[in-house]
């Protein structure tokens, strides 16, 4: 995805601007407290009242201005896949463990980004996982997780 | 007793088979991970940050301290011999570095930066050495509305020195005292921002934080350019510099230096800035300033030396302060922390051990990264061999059991990319990650200075201007305010006399 650089200023003033508001709605739901002993809805509605603030400003900013007209580049589909393996890491570490959901993740990312066949991924995978486990998990003591499937 | 036996103290400390292993580790680590571009000494501490639980505080902040000047020593390598700045503040070597190792120069230019590294790193630790102490003695004397004010103060400075975009790194900064925010109210107990899930309730941590933010979005950065460059791998007998090449940095790396070591106080990215600051400076003495970006020896000098010395003084506002400059150092707390020990005014006279450790093993480290850097070059750039499309998938390994290793916790995985992909979008656009992060680490201790303060003073803000320390902190911003908008109206002018001529 290509984008100019004005047109990303003005997304993300937009985002700014939209949690800024969401923050301020949060925090006045929260106790304002008194001048005296301010409350946990104090700091975050001044906050979200300044992010608010700048928000629009950046926004008018980057509408008034001519900006860069040079596009910039925004993702890629390596990018995709190594982020997406990551999330499925996170969900499976516990429950099949270290040694296979490593093994899986260096074999996928390998094979994104390199041009390896697809078995000498696997193999660099399991030498990658093994010798982390190895150094993480048993010289530094690291606990890397056996995984719960594997319980009987 | 005087700083001297202090520090001869502090050597028995480190001058121990153990220690000494530690802080040859932590400084081994550290100029691996600054040679290796996308980690930088933050991920890279972090991922040694678990260890560190098993050890005495002591030993732990000798070999995180390690890593991190480590890193400063090695990110000039690959700056010189592949043009990729290893760690964000060695992209000024790369001007000059980088053309001298075209010329057939590299040997000289990773030496001088190697002396660079030794001679601004020494002169830091004896500026903190002396510096800290004293400044300890002040600072035991300031309240809550002083700390408060120092710290909008050293925000301040972050927005409006240094920074290309004052609205972005403003925006930024509030984002980052938002995300500190998150969790259990110190005071009251209530949990903000926390949307139900109690994983929050002690806040967003700072590692995942700071590695997404920094590693993941330099590495999603770096897969757009996935391809191989050549590598320039200077032999052993060309590494050694003509005496010429000595006479004409000497005076670059002092005064390289000292600009680091007044730099290194400063919060925000200091040791960039001071690497920037260094090269302007040497180019506009220099008999030939044409030649600058050509492979002046005098480019890669100075610059080292700032960045190096930067690493010895910005210990002093994280030490003695509990104000930690950089992100690096603020993870160097977070350690301090988890073993029990607050950085503050107090750390001196209660943990002497620590402190006086610390800078010992700093001298102690200095020493080895030198003898690390000039002979095993080689070595490390084999690391450099490697295509990035094996290289990342290490990287990205690294990164998940480091952020794991913390809590043991997943949740904390998905957050690192969750901040991953903000900072790689944020970072695309010219947003700055450093503010960020340092507004995440002050946030909650800004928070309780302020409210202890109108808790104190029963609702008045005149608490913020009434002691002589708050006032010189309150007159220190008045001027940066003042100074940023004499700089944008003479900007202003310029640019109307352009476009008017």
């Amino acid at each position: 995805m290509n984008v100019t650089d004005r047109k990303g200023d003005l997304i993300i003033s937009g985002g700014l601007c939209v949690m800024g508001i969401f923050v301020i709605l949060k925090a006045r739901a929260m106790p304002y407290g008194e001048a005296t002993v301010p409350g946990p809805g104090f700091l975050p509605t001044i906050l979200g009242v300044l992010l608010f603030g700048i928000s629009v400003v950046l926004g008018i900013k980057a509408l008034l201005s001519r900006g860069n007209p040079a596009r910039v580049q925004l993702g890629h589909r390596s990018m995709v896949s190594i982020l997406a393996a990551m999330v499925i890491l996170a969900g499976l570490l516990e429950r099949a463990g270290f040694l296979p959901v490593m093994t899986l993740f260096v074999f996928l990312s390998l094979k994104t980004l390199s041009r390896l066949r697809w078995w000498m991924c696997l193999l660099w995978g399991l030498v990658a996982a093994l010798v982390a486990y190895g150094f993480f998990g048993l010289v530094l003591g690291i606990p890397l997780p056996f995984g719960t499937w594997w319980y009987s | 007793m005087t700083s001297l036996q202090h520090l001869l103290e502090g050597f028995s400390i480190v001058l121990t088979p153990l220690s000494l292993l530690y802080c040859f580790l932590g400084c081994l680590w550290g100029t691996i991970i600054g040679v290796l571009p996308g980690i930088g000494p933050l991920g890279g501490m972090a991922l040694l940050l678990p260890l560190t639980f098993k050890l005495d505080p002591t030993s732990s902040i000798i070999m995180l301290a390690g890593i991190f000047y480590g890193a400063m020593y090695g990110g000039s390598t690959t700056s010189v011999l592949l043009n990729i700045p290893g760690e964000a503040a060695s992209i000024v070597t790369c001007l000059d570095g980088y053309r001298m190792a075209r010329n057939g120069r590299a040997g000289p230019a990773l030496v001088v930066a190697a002396l660079g590294s030794f001679v601004g790193g020494t002169l830091s630790i004896v500026a903190l050495m002396f510096f800290a102490p004293a400044l300890a003695q002040v600072m035991l004397r300031v309240g809550p509305a002083e700390e408060f004010s120092l710290m909008i103060l050293a925000l301040l400075v972050v927005s409006f020195v240094g920074s290309s975009n004052t609205l972005k790194t403003i925006a930024m900064i509030i984002l980052g005292l938002l995300i500190a925010t998150v969790g259990m109210d110190p005071f009251t107990g209530h949990l903000r921002f926390t949307f139900g899930y109690l994983g929050f309730a002690s806040g967003i941590d700072f590692v995942p934080l700071a590695i997404g933010l920094f590693g993941i979005s330099e590495i999603l950065i770096n897969f757009e350019n996935i391809a191989n460059v050549d590598v320039i791998k200077p032999s052993f007998r060309t590494l050694l510099p003509r005496w010429k090449d000595l006479k004409d940095s000497w005076g670059s790396m002092l005064r390289g230096s000292g600009i680091g070591i007044v730099f290194g106080f400063l919060p925000g990215a200091s040791h960039i800035i001071s690497t920037f600051v260094s090269y302007a400076l040497e180019k506009k003495i220099s008999k030939h300033p044409e030649e600058f970006g050509k492979g002046r020896i005098e480019g890669v000098a100075g610059p080292e030396s700032a960045n190096n010395a930067t690493t010895g003084t910005s210990l002093v506002p994280m030490l003695v302060l509990g104000i930690p400059p950089l992100p690096a150092t603020a993870l160097l707390m977070s350690a301090l922390i988890i073993h029990g020990i607050t950085p503050g005014p107090q750390l001196v006279q209660d943990h002497p051990d620590i402190f006086w450790g610390l800078i010992a093993s700093m001298y102690i480290g200095n020493i080895v990264l030198l003898i690390l850097n000039l002979p095993l070059v080689g070595i490390f750039v084999n690391f450099l061999r490697i295509p990035y499309a094996y290289l990342a998938p290490s990287i990205l390994t690294l990164m998940i059991i480091g952020v794991y290793g913390v809590n043991t916790n997943t949740a904390d995985i998905l957050l690192m990319v969750l901040f991953g992909i903000i900072g790689y979008i944020l970072r695309k656009f010219r947003f700055d990650m450093a503010p960020l992060i340092l507004a995440a680490v002050l946030g909650d201790k800004m928070e309780m200075s302020f409210r202890r303060a109108l808790t104190i003073s029963e609702g008045s803000l005149w608490i913020f201007v009434k002691s002589s320390a708050s006032k010189i902190f309150m007159v220190a911003l008045i001027l940066i305010l003042v100074l940023q908008g004499v700089a944008w109206f003479m900007g202003y002018r310029r640019r109307m006399a352009e476009e008017g001529g």
